[in-house]
């Protein structure tokens, strides 16, 4: 084999993972290859994924508005509402995403190649073009990035027509009167309480009792909430038994708890299987794990020395503010640089309607790790006046602290802006600060921001509470505790 | 003898058919045919969320022509499940909604709207090369994990200038008692569809999706929005000439285009395309009137 160009580092995939490997490794003075399959920069996250879905999010929101201010606007929906009406920012916040992202990697040296790459040995990469032409480029050090796509369950036909996946649904020419989405996992909740706020008769099923499972409990109860009050409807603990499109106008979807449900389009949100197709990895002699992913050690290393692997192909949590971590800390190991002591406080940010976002411990992990040595402050958002001017009532935050040092543990919000939010929880977390770091200093007013305040008292009140109270048998001051929180 | 006749008479048909429509197309004056009322119809149902599958039934029922054909498609090879269809609620069962909306316009294109009598053979070569251009869209679309639905009436659609442009000149040439060579008539249409095809996609208020493919789809890059769909049909209508004149192109040859660059299909995605020619030409041949 002729070695065409030789790099010290090769990226697959130019996702946020991708991205940051190759900067890391220029900036660190490696020359630096980027292969990307698709045609442009960014990958699920940018084209398929994030982006459009919340530009999507952002006109659910904004027709949102105008329906509540009616009155003023003579505003009225289009019955037959074009899905692409409400994409039509999507093109130039794309172009102009991509063009920086193009711009900035080549500001910083990488070569990028546009076309397929396949792992013939550990320090060897195969690339074939568009046109079908073959080169080979040697490297000393190989990062997979490669990503994911929709999994669909060898029993449903995804069509692409009638029933759907997370990549199809977007191009659907109108808004369908019903849909049905089997899954309750982060794509499954943002698409399901989109839709629903656009008007469309969303029915949304999965084995779990309540959608994101791993949300605080009463965060995801606000969720549904809201999701119900727009006329749609959650149904927990349910498998479906069949799935088909009845040849006339409906999807039909039978449950195990007897329930059939109808309805003019599906969405099938049952996870994603990694993109390792064709990048040659059993001859590698690396063993994919579930879902086709990519084992790896905790430096991001696969099974062959020198070849690692980061974001969505690795799994979970398949975050892109993770992947782009794990790209910097894979180059960080393959130089031998200290990355710095491992992140654990990764914030999570669902944008359904309305936001959720989560940092630190949730009150079950306190629970394990404190025992009762906790205390929960709560912020109602109708009590915010930030949130009474912007009509977000229906939200709250929940901030838990240690009872004995205050120090915050954890910060749940469920409302707009709650991805926004989270970070000022997440700083707090970081600099170790106890909750009267949001009462003894300024804040600006009225913003959402006033939550942690309000949250913040309400730990204070119920800690005071506490110290006033006799010492009782343990007993009674569990009851009691339980009552406080 | 007045200064138009004057004129006329020293111009060429060509010319003076290009005048007209031209002057037409300028002034908004030319008179463009209507949705046909059928298709029109179908249209609205099928995007209308409050519509029911017998509310297309029934309108399918009222027409005799569509009727027969929607039959005649539901027990035909493509389509055909191996029991005979009998009964248009049948029919409606076997195909879906969908697909009966996209056959009901597909067939009322056909069967009201070009009427261009001495133009009948080009105006059937240029359905059956917008119905081939239909049925490969959603192959395009299949390929791509995008929704089939829209692309297969951009295929069906992008070339509607074309037949418009014929029926047209057509009208001119018998009222001004012209003749008109068959090299003239292509010159003509190839011209001014595109022009009248951008002012029938306003009139017939189709989607932005499909008015916009249809006036870009051979400059895909330059469609200011759209952009992958206008290269779908681009590559649709393409896959469709090559299919109906193979001896004019050479498999080898087609995969160079760029469009297939465009579209991020690489040498193995664009053989699979092409070997998806016979269930094209299959739904081809059972759309066809």
């Amino acid at each position: 084999m002729n070695i065409d160009e030789e790099f010290d580092l090769i990226v697959i995939g130019s996702g946020p993972g991708g991205q940051k490997a190759a900067i890391q490794g220029a900036n660190a003075g490696l020359k630096v290859a980027l292969i990307e399959r698709e045609r442009k920069v960014g990958g699920t996250c940018v084209h398929h994924g994030t982006i459009p879905s919340k530009t999507l999010r952002e006109a659910a929101l904004t027709i949102t508005t105008l329906r509540r201010n009616a009155d003023v606007f003579d505003f009225k929906l289009k019955d037959n509402m074009e899905v692409s009406t409400l994409m039509k920012r999507l093109d130039s916040v794309l172009g102009s995403y991509t063009d920086f992202i193009s711009e900035y990697l080549a500001s910083q040296g990488i070569s990028y190649f546009h076309g397929r790459a396949s792992i013939a040995d550990a320090n060897t990469v195969s690339l074939t073009t568009l046109k079908g032409s073959s080169s080979f480029l040697s490297t000393k050090y190989i990062v997979i990035a490669t990503g994911s796509k929709p999994r669909t369950p060898p029993d449903i036909e995804v069509d692409h027509e009638n029933i759907l996946d997370s990549d199809s649904i977007l191009s659907m020419i109108y808004l369908p009167r019903s849909l049905t989405v089997v899954g309750g996992g982060v794509i499954a909740s943002e698409y399901a309480s989109i839709f629903s706020l656009l008007g469309v008769k969303v029915t949304m099923f999965d084995r779990t009792p309540r959608p994101l499972m791993f949300m605080e409990p009463e965060c995801t109860e606000k969720f549904l909430n809201h999701f119900t009050t727009n006329g749609s409807e959650y149904i927990g603990e349910a498998k479906y038994e069949s799935i088909r499109w009845d040849s006339v106008s409906q999807v039909i979807t039978k449950l195990n708890n007897g329930t059939e449900i109808s309805s003019d389009k599906m969405l099938v949100a049952q996870g994603r299987i990694a993109n390792t197709q064709g990048l040659g990895l059993e001859d590698l002699g690396i063993e994919l794990g579930r879902n086709g992913t990519i084992p790896v050690d905790d430096n991001y290393q696969t099974s062959v020395e020198g070849v690692y692997a980061v974001g969505d192909v690795i799994g979970p949590p398949s975050l892109a503010s993770v992947s782009m971590e794990q790209g910097r800390r894979a180059i960080c190991h393959a130089l031998g640089t200290d990355p710095g002591s491992k992140f654990e406080l990764v914030p999570i940010g669902i944008y359904a309607v309305p936001e959720l976002s989560s940092v630190g411990l949730s009150e079950e992990q306190a629970r394990e790790k404190y025992g009762d040595d906790i205390i929960i402050g709560r912020a109602s958002f109708d009590e915010v006046a930030r949130g009474q001017i912007a009509g977000i009532k229906d939200g709250l935050l929940k901030m838990i602290a240690d009872s004995k040092t205050l120090k915050i543990l954890g910060v749940h919000v469920v409302a707009e802006g709650a991805t926004d939010l989270i970070h000022v929880g997440e700083m707090a977390i970081l600099n170790n600060n106890d909750v009267r770091v949001f009462l003894e200093n300024v804040m600006n007013f009225p913003t959402l921001g006033e939550a942690y305040r309000i949250a913040a008292l309400n730990i204070i009140t119920k800690h005071a509470e506490r110290l006033a109270r006799k010492p009782e048998s343990r007993i009674q001051n569990l009851i009691e505790q339980a009552e406080l929180n | 003898m007045t200064q138009e006749s004057h004129s006329t008479a020293t111009k060429s048909p060509k010319h003076i058919i290009a005048a007209e429509l031209e002057e037409g197309l300028n002034s908004s004056n030319l008179e463009l045919p209507v949705m046909p009322r059928v298709a029109s119809k179908v249209f609205t149902l099928t995007n209308d969320p409050n519509s029911e599958v017998s509310d297309l039934s029934k309108l399918i029922h009222s027409d005799q022509s569509i009727a027969s054909h929607v039959l005649r498609i539901a027990n035909s090879a493509a389509y055909g499940g191996g029991e005979q269809i009998v009964s248009l609620q049948q029919a409606v069962a076997r195909l879906g909604m969908n697909l009966l909306g996209e056959i009901a316009i597909a067939v009322s294109v056909q069967s009201d709207l070009f009427k261009a009598p001495g133009f009948e053979a080009q105006i059937t070569q240029l359905l059956r090369h917008a119905l081939a251009s239909a049925a490969y869209g959603k192959e395009i679309s299949r390929k791509r994990r995008r929704n089939v639905e829209g692309q297969f009436l951009c295929g069906l659609l992008h070339s509607v200038g074309k037949p418009i442009a014929v029926q047209l000149i057509a009208k001119i040439t018998k009222e001004k008692d012209l003749e008109l060579d068959k090299k003239s008539v292509a010159q003509l249409v190839g011209a001014f569809h595109r022009k009248i095809a951008a002012k029938v996609a306003v009139d017939w208020k189709l989607p932005e999706q499909l008015q916009v493919t249809t006036i870009y789809y051979k400059r895909y890059e330059s469609a200011p929005s759209f952009r992958e769909e206008s290269a779908a049909t681009y590559l649709s209508q393409l896959l469709a000439s090559w299919i109906i004149n193979p001896a004019n192109f050479k498999a080898n040859e087609l995969i160079k285009d760029p469009v297939f660059g465009f579209l991020n299909f690489y040498p193995d995605d664009a053989e699979d395309l092409l070997n998806k020619k016979d269930d094209v030409k299959a739904m081809v041949s059972a759309m066809e009137i």
